[in-house]
C-alpha cells in the first residue's frame, strides 16, 4: 500500500504531500471500512520541532488511514492489536501498536538521514534520489537559508559537486559565471540551463548592451546585469543541478551546459499559515589597495626630477618638499561606502485536502559598496494545485516581478575603481565653492572619480511574469498525462544619461539621454504521458513527450543629445537634429520530442535510457534536427544476500552512464547573411555584416560518468563520488580568423567571421562529497558536508587549421590569453620575466633586445631582408628613452636563439583551477544554530591587470601602488664623480649607469615607455584562496515563549558573509570570472577592476503564525 | 526503427499541440532587417550596397593614416609615439587597427563585387558598382604594400575561408603586388564610368590612382624602370587633360566643409554622422585643440606640425607675427599659431583665432590661459569647427567624435605632382606639360612665384611636401623613394628637426599680455628658462628596414607562414575578375 502511493506521488511532483493524493482516498475508504471492534484512537504526531502537519497515519494492511491536522493531530477507528503507520516525506515511517487500553498516542517521527527516498525532481518528472543512476547534486531549502543571497545563482557556490560559481562582480544582484563540470564550449554561452517549475528561465541578456545600455557597463559578453536577480531566492524550496549526460539528455540540445532545475515553494493541507521574514544587513569594502599617498607621491615626483625625466625648471614646486605635505586625497575610500541592505517577505500558505495555495511577496533593496550603484527588487508569487476529480489534477504557478538598478561602470580602464586608483592624492573631490573638481595636467584629464559616479546614470527596470498552467490527467492507475503551458513575459527599460559637464578643465558640452525599452515573449507547450508499471521485482517507468517553445523579442530605443538643461532627462527634449532612435525585433523556436524509459529489479539493479530529438531555427534547412541518446546503469550491491550480513555498509552503489547533449546557443541566422544599414555621405547604404556559413549544425556532447555512492553506520557517512569524462566536439565559435580577412576590428566597420563547428574540447574531472553527521545527541547535533571538485580542461582541437589559437583581450585589442590545442583554455599568454638588467654589460651579455629596436644593429642581406641582430655596442647609441635601460625588464628568450622578440611570449599561467572545495560544518545546540560555511580555489592563476597603469611608472599622472614602487629597479651612477664635458649627466650615460638593488622584479621609472608593460609574468599572481564565506548564527525561541505572543515560529539570525579570505593575490579580490571588458569573451581570470565582493553583516527574524 | 520512433513521435505532438508544420516553425531568417540572399535585385540596391565602401571600413584606419603618413614621415609631432622616434612595433594599436581596416576594405569590397555580379541590376550600373569595389580594393592595397611591404593576396575571402586555407597564405612579393593593384585597376577602368555624380568614383579616379601606382612601382626593383615611369606619366596626363576637373583657385577651399564638393577631390572618404558608429570623420578628435567643439572629444592640442615642416615652408614660429616670412598661403590651411585667425572654423565668432581661443577667456571662456603645443602650431587641415560650422555648411549636426567633413586621399594637384615627378626621374627636366603642371600647383599656393623653367627631383620632392602636408601622404613618399635611394631616405630622416620646444608659453603669454612681440631666449646654457629648441632628443635611428612595418602581431600568431619569405605569383595568371 504505502508502496503504491509513493509511486502515485512520484508523478504527482515532489512538492505534493504523500496524504493529498492519498488522502481523500482514504476518507472514502473510511466509511465502508468494517472493523471489528474498532475504537477511536486520537494522537498527535511531532518531531524534533513540534507538531507535523500533514502526515499520513494508516491502519498497517488496511486502507484505513488519515493525515494529520494544522496541530499534528489525528483520530480515527482502530482495533487494539493492529499497527498504526505514521508516514511523512523525509521522515522514517514509524509504527506503533495500539494497545487495548490506551486511545491517545504520542508520536515521535525522526527525519531519515539516508535521504534516499527523496524524492527529486528530474525534468518531465520526478524521482526517487535512490532510483537516480545519473549524477546529479541537489539543494536543499536548509542549506538556501544559511546564507543571505540576493539571486540565486549566487547560492550555487561550494555548495554542489561539479559546479563552480564566481561571481562576476560585487555590485548589488549581479551576476555569477556557473560551470558545470568545467568549460563546456569554447561559445561564450557556457551557461546551465535554468528550469523554474518546468518553465525555461529567459535571460534577457547578459550584456549592457543586450538592455540598451551600449558599453557602458563595458565591452564584455557578460556584465554585472543577472538575468536571474530577478527572481525571488526566498520562494526556491530545492534546486536540482543535473550534471552527467544521463541526466541532461532529456534536455536534449539545451542540456551541454548541465541543467539546473529550480522547484518553488507550494502550499500545504491546512489552516492558513503566515511566514514572515525580514532581514538588514550592512555591507563593506574592507580591502584597500596601499595607493601613494601626497608624501609619497611628491617622493616618486622629485625622482622623476632626480633621473633627468623632468627639468628642473618644469618640476611642479608644490612636490618639492614632501615633508611638508599631509596624506591628500584617498579616492578609494571617497567611491566606497558603507552600503545598506534590507529585505521583507510575507507569505501565505494552506488549503483544503483538494485545493492548496501558496502565495508570497517579497521587497528587497541592496545598496552598492560603490557609492550611486543600488539594487531593489520587488515580486509577488501564487502557487496554486487543485484536485478537481480523482483522475484530475490542476495546477498553476505565477510571479511577477521587477527590479531597478542603479549601475556604475566599476571595471575596466574607464571604471571608476580604476579611475579612484589612478587619481593623483593631490586633487580634492570638491573645490572650494563645493563643486567637483577637476583638472587637465599636460592634457591628461582624469575624470573626479566621485563625480562620475554620482553625475553619470545608467539605470535597468525590467518586469518578467513567469508562470505555468498544468493539468495531470490519469487515464488508467498507472498512465499520466501532463499538458503544461509556460510563459515568460518580460520587458525591460533602460536608460543611460550623461549630463553635460563643465568643471573648469574637464569639459563636456553636450549632455545626452538613451533611453530603450525591451519586450520579449516566450511559451512553452509540453505534453508528456507517464507509464508506472510493478511487474513483481521488476519496476519500470516509461516517459514519452513532446515540448516546443517560441521566443519573440522587440525593442526601440530614442537618443537626445544637447539637451539644453540637465534636469528633465527625457530624450524628446533635444531639438530635431539631436534626436535618433533605433528598433528591431526577432524570434527563435525549437521542437522537440522526447523519452526516458527507466527500469529497477529488485531494487538492485537500475537502468535508464534517454533520447531527445530536437529542432531549432538557429539552424539552416539541412541541419536543423538533431537526437541525442543516453543510458545508464547502477548496482545497489548492499542490497545483494551477500551484504545482508555486515553491518558497517548500509548503502553501496555503483553507477555508470554514457550520453550525448548538444548546444545550439549561437542566436539566429548564423547560416546566412544579415545586412545592416551604414550611412554615407552618398547615401543610406546596407552592408553584410558578416560571411556565411551554410553547413552550421549543432555542437554535441559526449559525457562518461562512473560513480560511486557508499553509506556507511546506517548512512551518518555519506560518500559520492564520482569521475567522468566530457567531450565537446564540432564546437560552436566564431572562426578565429586572421586579420588580413577583414573579420577583426571595429564591429560595425569589419567583417564578422563566421560561426561554424570547429573544435574540440575535454574536461575530465572528480568530484568527492563527503556527509556526516559526527555528533547526534538529545541536544546537540554536527553535521557536516565537505565537497571537493577536480577538473582538467584541455582543448584538444581546432579543426582546418593547423596553428590555431584562440585569442582573448585585456580591455581593446591586447593580447592578454591564448587557448591553445593541447592545453587548457584561456592560459594567460605574454613574457616570462627574469629580473632587470642591471648594468651595460648585463645588457650585453643577454639576449638581443628587439623589442627596442633601436639597441640592435642589424644584419640585412642583399634584398634588405634582416638576417641576424646583433648589440650595440657603442653606449653612445643607447637612450635611456627608446633603447633598452639598465632597470628594465629581462623577458625569458624561451626559444632560445639569442633574441628577444616576439617569439618569445609563450604561456604564463592558467586561470582554472585545480580543484575547488566547499566546507559546511551545522551545529545545532537546543534552539541554537550555528553554520559555518568554507569555500577556496586552488591553482588558479589571475592576471592583475588592473595593476598595469597602477605599477607602470610611466608619468607622473596616474597614482602608482606604493609597496611596488618601493621596490622598482633603483639607478645610481656607477662612477659619480665622472665628469662629462658636454654638460650631459650620468643618467644619460649607460655605461655609466647601474641598479642598486639588482634582485627586483620591478623595472625602472620612465616616462612614456611602453617595454616594461608588455603583458608579462609580472601580472601573474597566484589565485589560490580559502575563504570564510559564511558565518550564520540563530536562534529559535522555544515554543513555550512562541506561543504565548501567538506564534508559531520565532526565529532570529546573524549572518557574516566573505568574513575572511586567505589569499596571496594583491588585487581586491581573488575570485574573479568572466571578463566584462572582452567583448570576444575568450579570456578568464583577468582583474580589470572588478567591482570586489564585500563583507556583508546581517541581521535576521524569521516569525510565523 | 528511427522512422517508427518518428511515427510514435508525431503522434504524440499532435494530441498535445497540432502543429501544422514543424519547418514553418522553424525557419527563421533574421526578420528586421535585409537578407544577403534577397538584396542586390535593382539598380537602386546596388548603389546603395557599394556607398558604405567610401567611410565604414576605413573607420579604424584614420589613426594609423596620420601617425604613419605624418608622424613617421617628420610632418608633424607626437610627443612621446613610437611614430616620432622609431620605435613602433607589432603590438600597437593604431597600427594593429590600421591593418584591421585595410584588409575589411579588401573584404568588404571582394564580397560585395560577388553579390553584385550575382545580382540583378543593369549592366551599366553592375559595371560601375563592380568598378568602385575594385577602386577601393585597390587603394587598400596600395596602403598596404607600401605600409608593409609583402602582403598575402586575399581575392576572395568566402573560399579561403571555406577551402580552410586561410592560414596557409604566405606573404607575396612586393612587385607581384604591385602587379595584382595593377590588374585591379585596369579592371575598374574598363568598367567605371567616364563621369559621375558628385563624390563618386569615375573612370579618371581610378587612372589617377593607377598613375600614382606606376610611379611608386617604378622603383620596387631597386633602380628605376623607366617604362613604369612612362606609364605613370602617360595616364596622369590623361587625368589632367581629360577628366574634366580643376585644381580648385583657393587652396583652402578643398579642405573646408564647403570642399566636400570640390572636384579636386578625386578619391576621398565620403564620412557622414549617423548614430551607426564608424560611418563619421574622428580626425577633429585627434588633431583639433581642446574645446574647439561642443562635445567634449576634442584632445589633440599636444601634438602640431613639426618644426621642420614649419622650416619647410620658410615659416618660423619664432618670429614676430606682424613681420614673419609667409609667403605660401598652404601654411596657412595646413596648420595655426599665435597671429593666425582661421576664418571657417568658429564662424559664429568672426573665425577662430589661435591665441585668443589659448588666452582669451572673453573670447573662449574654457580658454587655458596656457600655450599647449610643443612645435608652437596646430594643425588646420581636417578640422570642421564647431556644430555651427558644420550646421551652417551641412545643414545637419555634428556629435561626440563625428563630423562629415570628407577627407581627400588623392587630390587633382597630386597628380600634377605625380606627373612632373613622372617626367623628371626619366630625365626630362624641362618637358612643357610637366613645368606646366608644377607651375599650376606651385603658383596657385604662391601668387607672385615665378614660373620654373626647370625641374628636379628636389624641386617637385619639396613641393609635394608642402602641397600634401598633413593628408597623410608623406611617409609614402619616403618609401617610394627608399625603394631606389634608401640612402637619401634615411638621411633626411635623419636631418630632420623632428623635436619640440621648450618654453614656448613665455613668449606667447608675453604677448598677448604685452602686445609685443619679444623671443623669450638666450643662449644655450639658461635653456630651462628660455624659449628654445630641443637639441638634445637624439635623431632617431632609421635603418632601410624602417620602411618596412611590421604585421600585427596576432596575425603572426595565427600563420606564421606570414614570417618566412614572400613569394612570387604570377598574380595576372593566378587571379581573375
Amino acid at each position: 500500500m504505502n508502496k503504491t502511493f509513493r509511486k502515485t506521488a512520484l508523478l504527482v511532483g515532489a512538492f505534493s504531500l504523500l496524504g493529498l493524493c492519498y488522502s481523500p482516498k482514504a476518507y472514502a475508504a473510511d466509511a465502508v471500512q468494517e472493523v471489528q471492534q474498532a475504537k477511536k484512537i486520537t494522537g498527535t504526531v511531532v518531531d524534533a520541532s513540534g507538531p507535523v502537519i500533514g502526515a499520513s497515519v494508516v491502519v498497517k494492511g488496511t486502507a484505513n488511514g488519515v493525515a494529520t491536522d494544522f496541530d499534528g493531530n489525528f483520530t480515527l477507528n482502530a482495533s487494539p492489536g493492529q499497527t498504526l503507520v505514521v508516514s511523512y516525506i523525509g521522515y522514517l515511517n514509524k509504527e506503533v501498536k495500539i494497545t487495548a487500553n490506551q486511545t491517545n498516542y504520542e508520536i515521535t517521527i525522526e527525519e531519515d538521514k539516508q535521504m534516499l527516498d527523496e524524492v527529486v525532481v528530474v525534468g518531465y518528472g520526478t524521482m526517487k534520489k535512490s532510483d537516480l543512476s545519473g549524477s546529479s547534486s541537489s539543494i536543499n531549502e536548509q542549506s538556501l537559508k544559511g546564507t543571505v543571497i540576493t539571486s540565486l545563482d549566487q547560492s550555487l557556490q561550494g555548495r554542489a559537486t561539479g559546479v563552480t560559481a564566481v561571481t562576476t562582480s560585487g555590485a548589488p544582484g549581479s551576476s555569477s559565471s556557473i560551470r558545470v563540470r568545467g568549460i563546456g564550449s569554447i561559445n561564450a554561452n557556457q551557461e546551465p540551463l535554468y528550469v523554474i517549475d518546468g518553465v525555461i528561465v529567459q535571460s534577457g541578456g547578459q550584456s549592457g548592451a543586450d538592455y540598451g545600455l551600449a558599453d557602458r557597463l563595458g565591452n564584455g559578453k557578460v556584465s554585472t546585469i543577472s538575468p536571474l536577480s530577478t527572481l525571488n531566492p526566498s520562494d526556491i524550496v530545492s534546486m536540482e543541478i543535473l550534471k552527467d549526460a544521463s541526466a541532461t539528455a532529456i534536455y536534449g540540445a539545451q542540456g551541454a551546459n548541465g541543467v539546473v532545475l529550480i522547484t518553488t515553494k507550494r502550499g500545504k493541507a491546512g489552516e492558513a499559515k503566515f511566514n514572515y521574514d525580514g532581514m538588514f544587513a550592512v555591507n563593506r569594502q574592507v580591502k584597500r589597495l596601499d595607493m601613494m599617498n601626497l608624501r609619497e607621491y611628491a617622493e616618486y615626483y622629485q625622482s622623476f626630477v632626480n633621473d633627468g625625466w623632468i627639468q628642473k625648471s618644469q618640476a611642479n614646486a608644490n612636490y618639492s618638499d614632501p615633508s611638508i605635505l599631509g596624506n591628500g586625497t584617498n579616492w578609494q575610500d571617497a567611491i566606497f561606502q558603507t552600503a545598506l541592505q534590507h529585505q521583507h517577505q510575507v507569505s501565505a500558505q494552506g488549503g483544503t485536502d483538494k485545493v492548496q495555495y501558496y502565495v508570497s511577496g517579497n521587497f528587497m533593496n541592496q545598496e552598492g559598496t560603490i557609492i550611486g550603484s543600488n539594487f531593489k527588487r520587488y515580486s509577488v508569487r501564487a502557487n496554486l494545485d487543485a484536485q478537481l476529480k480523482s483522475w484530475l489534477k490542476l495546477g498553476m504557478s505565477t510571479t511577477f516581478s521587477t527590479t531597478n538598478d542603479d549601475l556604475k561602470r566599476a571595471d575596466g580602464s574607464e571604471g571608476i575603481i580604476t579611475y579612484s586608483l589612478t587619481t593623483l592624492p593631490d586633487m580634492p573631490i570638491y573645490d572650494v565653492f563645493g563643486n567637483y573638481y577637476a583638472e587637465v595636467r599636460e592634457g591628461y584629464t582624469n575624470p573626479n572619480p566621485v563625480a562620475l559616479a554620482n553625475m553619470n546614470q545608467y539605470t535597468l527596470e525590467r518586469r518578467k511574469l513567469t508562470g505555468n498552467i498544468f493539468a495531470e490527467v490519469s487515464f488508467l492507475k498507472n498512465l499520466v498525462w501532463h499538458a503544461e503551458l509556460g510563459y515568460d513575459i518580460s520587458g525591460s527599460n533602460a536608460e543611460t544619461w550623461e549630463p553635460s559637464v563643465d568643471l573648469g578643465g574637464w569639459q563636456k558640452p553636450a549632455n545626452q539621454d538613451h533611453w530603450q525599452s525591451n519586450t520579449n515573449k516566450f511559451w512553452q507547450l509540453k505534453n508528456y504521458l507517464t507509464y508506472t508499471g510493478n511487474f513483481g521485482k521488476h519496476n519500470l517507468t516509461a516517459m514519452l513527450g513532446q515540448e516546443c517553445w517560441e521566443s519573440i523579442w522587440k525593442y526601440q530605443g530614442i537618443t537626445g543629445q544637447n539637451l539644453p538643461r540637465n534636469d528633465v532627462q527625457n530624450p524628446s527634449l533635444a531639438e530635431k537634429a539631436d534626436k535618433d532612435f533605433s528598433s528591431g525585433f526577432g524570434s527563435a523556436s525549437m521542437a522537440s520530442f522526447f523519452t526516458r524509459e527507466t527500469y529497477n529489479y529488485d531494487d538492485r539493479y537500475y537502468a535508464t535510457y534517454t533520447f531527445r530529438y530536437d529542432g531549432s531555427s538557429n539552424f539552416g534547412p539541412n541541419n536543423r534536427w538533431a537526437g541525442f541518446h543516453s543510458v545508464a546503469a547502477s548496482w545497489r550491491f548492499t542490497n545483494e544476500a551477500f551484504m545482508k550480513d555486515q553491518k558497517i555498509l548500509s548503502n553501496g552503489k555503483i553507477r555508470v552512464g554514457w550520453g550525448q547533449t548538444g548546444n545550439a546557443n549561437i542566436g539566429g541566422y548564423k547560416w546566412g547573411v544579415a545586412l545592416s544599414v551604414m550611412p554615407s555621405a552618398l547615401g543610406q547604404s546596407y552592408r553584410p555584416t558578416g560571411l556565411p556559413n551554410e553547413s552550421i549544425q549543432w555542437e554535441t556532447q559526449e559525457q562518461i560518468d562512473l560513480g560511486l555512492d557508499l553509506g556507511f553506520l546506517n548512512n551518518r557517512i555519506n560518500l559520492t563520488i564520482d569521475w567522468y569524462r566530457k567531450e565537446s566536439k564540432d564546437m560552436l565559435m566564431k572562426m578565429q580568423l586572421p586579420s588580413y580577412l577583414g573579420t577583426q576590428g571595429n564591429g560595425s566597420s569589419a567583417l564578422s567571421a563566421p560561426y561554424g563547428n570547429y573544435g574540440t574540447m575535454r574536461n575530465t574531472g572528480l568530484e568527492i562529497e563527503v556527509k556526516a553527521t559526527p555528533v547526534q545527541t538529545k541536544a546537540f547535533s554536527w553535521d557536516t558536508d565537505l565537497q571537493f571538485s577536480f577538473n582538467k580542461n584541455k582543448l584538444v582541437a581546432l579543426q582546418g587549421t593547423t596553428s590555431a589559437a584562440i585569442i582573448g583581450y585585456g580591455q581593446w585589442s591586447d593580447v592578454v590569453a591564448v587557448s591553445s590545442v593541447g592545453r587548457p583554455m584561456y592560459d594567460f599568454y605574454g613574457y616570462e620575466v627574469e629580473g632587470v638588467y642591471k648594468d651595460f654589460d648585463d645588457i650585453l651579455n643577454s639576449p638581443v633586445n628587439t623589442l627596442y629596436i633601436q639597441s640592435c644593429v642589424t644584419e640585412t642581406d642583399e634584398n634588405g631582408n634582416i638576417i641576424a641582430y646583433r648589440h650595440q655596442t657603442d653606449p653612445t647609441k643607447y637612450s635611456k628613452s627608446n633603447t633598452v635601460w639598465p632597470g628594465d625588464l629581462k623577458f625569458k628568450d624561451v626559444d632560445g636563439n639569442g633574441i628577444i622578440d616576439e617569439n618569445d611570449k609563450t604561456n604564463i599561467g592558467s586561470p582554472l583551477p585545480d580543484f575547488t572545495f566547499g566546507f559546511t560544518n551545522t551545529f545545532n545546540y537546543k534552539n541554537f544554530d550555528l553554520s559555518i560555511f568554507i569555500n577556496g580555489s586552488v591553482g588558479n592563476k589571475v592576471m592583475n591587470y588592473t595593476s598595469i597603469p597602477l605599477t607602470s611608472m610611466t608619468s607622473t599622472w596616474n597614482n602608482q601602488i606604493q609597496e611596488k614602487i618601493a621596490d622598482r629597479a633603483q639607478l645610481a651612477a656607477i662612477d659619480p664623480g665622472k665628469v662629462y664635458e658636454d654638460g650631459s649627466m650620468w643618467y644619460n650615460d649607460i655605461s655609466n649607469v647601474y641598479v642598486t638593488n639588482p634582485e627586483t622584479k620591478t623595472p625602472r621609472v620612465a616616462i612614456g615607455n611602453t617595454y616594461n608593460q608588455n603583458i608579462s609574468s609580472r601580472y601573474i599572481e597566484d589565485g589560490s584562496y580559502v575563504r570564510l564565506k559564511n558565518i550564520s548564527l540563530g536562534y529559535t525561541f522555544p515554543k513555550k515563549i512562541v506561543n504565548k505572543l501567538y506564534l508559531d515560529n520565532l526565529r532570529i539570525y546573524c549572518n557574516l558573509q566573505n568574513v575572511l579570505t586567505l589569499t596571496k593575490y594583491d588585487g581586491y579580490d581573488p575570485e574573479i570570472g568572466a571578463s566584462t571588458t572582452d567583448a570576444n569573451g575568450y579570456v578568464f581570470g583577468l582583474d580589470n577592476g572588478r567591482y570586489p565582493s564585500p563583507f556583508t553583516c546581517t541581521f535576521g527574524i524569521n516569525l510565523s503564525f | 526503427m528511427k522512422k517508427n520512433q518518428i511515427k510514435i513521435f508525431l503522434a504524440a505532438s499532435v494530441i498535445g499541440l497540432g502543429l501544422t508544420s514543424c519547418e514553418d516553425f522553424l525557419d527563421r531568417p533574421t526578420e528586421d532587417s535585409y537578407v544577403a540572399s534577397g538584396y542586390y535585385r535593382t539598380d537602386a540596391e546596388c548603389i546603395a550596397a557599394v556607398d558604405y565602401l567610401y567611410n565604414s571600413p576605413w573607420y579604424d584606419f584614420q589613426r594609423g593614416f596620420f601617425k604613419v603618413g605624418e608622424v613617421l614621415s617628420g610632418n608633424y609631432y607626437w610627443g612621446s609615439s613610437p611614430y616620432l622616434n622609431f620605435s613602433l612595433n607589432s603590438n600597437d594599436e593604431d597600427l594593429r587597427n590600421m591593418s584591421y581596416s585595410l584588409w575589411a576594405v579588401n573584404g568588404h569590397s571582394n564580397i560585395v563585387r560577388k553579390y553584385i555580379e550575382g545580382g540583378g541590376a543593369s549592366e551599366a550600373v553592375k559595371k560601375q558598382t563592380m568598378g568602385e569595389c575594385l577602386l577601393w580594393k585597390a587603394m587598400a592595397y596600395f596602403y598596404l604594400v607600401r605600409t608593409f611591404g609583402d602582403v598575402p593576396i586575399v581575392h576572395e575571402n568566402a573560399s579561403m575561408i571555406e577551402s580552410g586555407t586561410y592560414n596557409e597564405q604566405k606573404k607575396v612579393q612586393k612587385a607581384d603586388v604591385y602587379e595584382y593593384i595593377i590588374m585591379t585597376l585596369e579592371k575598374a577602368i574598363e568598367w567605371l564610368p567616364e563621369q559621375c555624380t558628385e563624390g563618386r568614383l569615375d573612370k579618371y579616379c581610378a587612372k589617377a590612382l593607377l598613375a600614382k601606382v606606376y610611379l611608386t612601382k617604378a622603383g620596387v626593383s631597386g633602380s628605376l624602370n623607366n617604362s613604369d615611369l612612362q606609364m605613370a606619366a602617360t595616364l596622369a596626363k590623361d587625368v589632367i587633360d581629360n577628366s574634366g576637373r580643376q585644381l580648385e583657385k583657393n587652396y583652402a577651399d578643398v579642405f573646408k566643409l564647403e570642399g566636400n564638393k570640390s572636384k579636386e577631390n578625386m578619391i576621398a572618404w565620403r564620412w557622414v554622422v549617423s548614430s551607426q558608429w564608424t560611418s563619421q570623420n574622428t580626425f577633429q578628435s585627434d588633431l583639433g585643440m581642446t574645446g574647439i567643439d561642443e562635445y567634449g572629444d576634442v584632445w589633440g592640442e599636444w601634438g602640431g606640425p613639426s618644426v621642420d615642416l614649419q622650416d619647410a615652408f620658410g615659416f618660423n614660429v619664432l618670429d614676430d607675427p606682424a613681420t614673419r616670412p609667409d609667403v605660401d598661403t598652404r601654411r596657412k590651411a595646413t596648420m595655426m599659431t599665435v597671429g593666425d585667425i582661421v576664418p571657417y572654423l568658429w564662424r559664429d565668432k568672426g573665425g577662430f583665432d589661435y591665441m585668443r581661443f589659448e588666452y582669451d577667456k572673453d573670447y573662449n571662456p574654457a580658454a587655458w590661459g596656457e600655450h599647449r603645443s610643443p612645435t608652437g602650431c596646430n594643425v588646420v587641415k581636417h578640422l570642421y569647427g564647431n556644430n555651427t560650422d558644420h550646421l551652417t555648411v551641412l545643414g545637419t549636426s555634428a556629435a561626440r567624435m563625428a563630423s562629415s567633413l570628407c577627407t581627400p586621399i588623392l587630390r587633382l594637384s597630386d597628380i600634377y605632382l605625380v606627373f612632373a615627378e613622372a617626367k623628371v626621374l626619366q630625365g626630362q627636366t624641362s618637358d612643357p606639360d610637366a613645368l606646366n603642371a608644377f607651375n599650376a600647383v606651385r603658383q596657385r599656393a604662391i601668387p607672385n612665384a615665378t614660373a620654373e623653367t626647370t625641374l628636379d627631383f628636389d624641386k617637385i620632392w619639396k613641393e609635394r611636401r608642402l602641397e600634401l602636408a598633413c593628408e597623410g601622404d608623406r611617409w609614402y613618399d619616403f618609401v617610394r623613394l627608399a625603394y631606389y635611394n634608401p640612402d637619401r631616405a634615411i638621411a633626411e630622416l635623419k636631418n630632420q628637426r623632428r623635436n619640440q620646444y621648450w618654453n614656448l608659453n613665455m613668449t606667447f603669454k608675453n604677448y598677448f599680455t604685452t602686445g609685443q612681440w619679444l623671443l623669450i631666449n638666450a643662449d644655450d646654457d639658461g635653456k630651462d628658462q628660455y624659449t628654445v629648441y630641443d637639441e638634445d632628443t637624439p635623431a632617431p635611428n632609421v635603418t632601410v628596414n624602417s620602411f618596412t612595418i611590421p604585421f600585427p602581431m596576432e596575425d603572426l600568431t595565427f600563420n606564421p607562414h606570414l614570417k618566412e619569405d614572400a613569394i612570387h605569383v604570377d598574380v595576372r595568371e593566378t587571379y581573375q575578375y
